[in-house]
């Protein structure tokens, strides 16, 4: 009977496709927010989440799939980001103040100019898994690849960029292609992602797994994997929890992660697992 | 100023350097050369210009005129010779990593993609750490390591990346003076192996004892050679006397040859 519950839900293709979304999501994201954390780059990925905006309703606009636009506007927004805070005076986080700032609300006025076209702004900014398409179940597969793939070839050298900037670049490694790599995977698992948890909620799933994993784990490395555990046991209750009581499935997903840092944090102390 | 003959042979060879940050001159017609094998003491105050030489010498840095060699090459086609120990504070202490991670970071330029790490790295890490006598906590944590021996942790990450020139910025900052023995016997035994080894240190007292020579800096050379002989009231007072005095004659364009202390 149990089992059944757990089951039933995927009877309907679109829970299937959800659920392979929720459980990409889930590894994407606490993989990269094991570096935001540790980096204190929080602020930066919810500057790119935000900043995506105007890229999603140009895609609209244009009448392509939301991704053909958002993926270029938000790669190009995560290095012009790290452009201003290499190449100004102005500190991190002002130069991701004024990015995030400004291009959200230009995002605001397209929506008020093409008042015509076809977006809940509901969901955009809160997440709405449950419409998402074969086509975007392929994308969020490729965008996850990626970004596996390429942490498992660099992950030396983001470590080393990550924990010793300036030792990295004394030892000859090209830091500034490397942060550049690291912020254009950053802005393609939030792409990846947004239709998931939306723009504003993204934050919870990119660091409440990594910070619940941190809780328990010393390794770096397995902070990641415990993080993506984690972020998988988040996003797919987060599911449940939507299609069962009916809720929006981004603040679902947000509240999972809250839920799982909670339980992790009261029990830390016996499961603590030491180095 | 005392000069020692120009080497191109020599490890580090400065000709007349000058660095401008913006509308600072900061190094300012800086003409030295170290010594092979030697374990030389970068003094001088805060501001003097420590950190901006080694970062020079890294190849950070450019020079704006006059030159730095490094066994004949530019510091930028001097790749993977520089080892450099940063300073705690400018490390990220959040990546809670063992010694053996740290020292294997020494190979990442070698070791480019390859996810997993070679028996020969291996027995390379292990000889490092080894060198600096901490094999027996490879796998322990370094942030629960005291200051001397997260020191000697990156000298490892040094060894392992097979550098000849180590660069120390402010290695004695936090570390008690029983560490501070440990650490320079271990770059006493790597200078015998052969290795150059620069150290900012603010310690004057210790330095005959410790170092072969010592490298006077503020924002320009004030002295260079044996530390017993090096300390005259003159380059104690040009040193760590009044800056405005001590910087009058070094405005920018100068470069220290029109009426240069």
């Amino acid at each position: 009977m149990g089992f059944e519950y757990f089951l039933e839900p995927f009877s309907y293709d679109f829970m299937v496709r959800s659920l392979l979304v929720a459980v990409m999501v889930g590894v994407m994201l606490p993989l990269l927010g094991a570096y935001v954390i540790n980096r204190n780059m929080e602020f930066m990925g919810d500057a790119i989440a935000h900043a995506s905006l105007p890229g999603l309703i140009i895609g609209l606009i244009l009448g392509v799939s939301v991704f053909v636009a958002s993926i270029p506007s938000s790669i190009l927004i995560a290095l012009l980001i790290g452009y201003l805070i290499n190449k100004s005076r102005l500190g991190e986080g002002t130069s991701i103040g004024i990015i995030f700032s400004s291009m959200f609300a230009l995002g605001f006025i397209l929506l008020s100019i093409f008042d015509d076209i076809a977006l809940s702004v509901e969901d955009v900014l809160l997440g709405q898994i449950l419409g998402v398409s074969d086509f975007d179940v392929y994308i969020t597969l490729i965008l996850t690849l990626i970004v596996i793939v390429t942490l498992l070839f660099l992950h030396k050298q983001f470590l080393f960029l990550a924990f010793d900037p300036v030792g990295a670049k004394v030892s000859g490694l090209n830091t500034q292609l490397l942060n550049n790599i690291f912020l254009i995977l950053l802005a393609l698992s939030i792409m990846g992602s947004l239709q998931s948890v939306g723009i504003i909620l993204l934050l919870s799933m990119l660091i409440t797994p990594a910070a619940a994993a941190k809780i328990v784990m010393k390794n770096f490395y397995a902070l990641m994997i415990v993080g993506s555990l984690f972020g998988v046991l988040s996003s797919v209750s987060g599911l449940y929890l939507s299609y069962y009581l009916d809720l929006p499935s981004g603040p679902s997903m947000a509240l999972s992660a809250t839920c799982v840092f909670v339980v992790v944090w009261s029990l830390r102390k016996s499961l603590m697992y030491g180095k | 100023m005392i000069e020692n003959t120009l080497n191109n042979e020599c490890p580090i060879t400065s000709e007349g350097c000058c660095v401008e940050f913006g509308n600072e001159l900061v190094l300012d017609d800086l003409t030295f050369s170290v010594t092979e094998g030697s374990l030389v003491a970068v003094v001088g105050p805060n501001g003097g210009g420590k950190t901006t030489l080694f970062n020079v010498i890294s190849g950070l840095i450019p020079v704006t005129h006059g030159s730095i060699k490094i066994k004949g090459l530019s510091p930028q086609e001097s790749e993977g010779v520089i080892g450099y120990v940063p300073q705690n504070e400018n490390v990220n202490w959040n990546f809670s990593l063992t010694a053996r991670q740290i020292v294997t970071m020494g190979l990442t330029k070698k070791n480019s993609f390859l996810p997993i790490t070679s028996k020969k790295n291996k027995v390379l890490i292990e000889n490092s750490l080894d060198k600096v006598g901490l094999l027996d906590r490879i796998d322990d944590r370094v942030e629960e390591m005291s200051g001397g021996q997260r020191q000697r942790v990156f000298i490892a990450k040094t060894l392992a990346q097979g550098a000849e020139i180590l660069l120390l910025d402010e290695a004695f900052s936090g570390v008690d003076v029983g560490s501070q023995e440990e650490l320079i016997n271990v770059l006493k035994k790597l200078r015998d192996d052969g290795k150059t080894i620069l150290m900012a240190t603010h310690d004057l007292n210790t330095l005959s004892d410790r170092f072969d020579e010592v490298l006077c800096l503020n924002r320009h050379c004030c002295a260079y050679g044996d530390p017993l002989q090096v300390f005259t009231p003159e380059v104690l007072q040009e040193l760590y006397g009044s800056h405005k005095l001590m910087f009058q004659n070094h405005a920018l364009g100068n470069h220290g040859h029109q009426n240069g202390i």
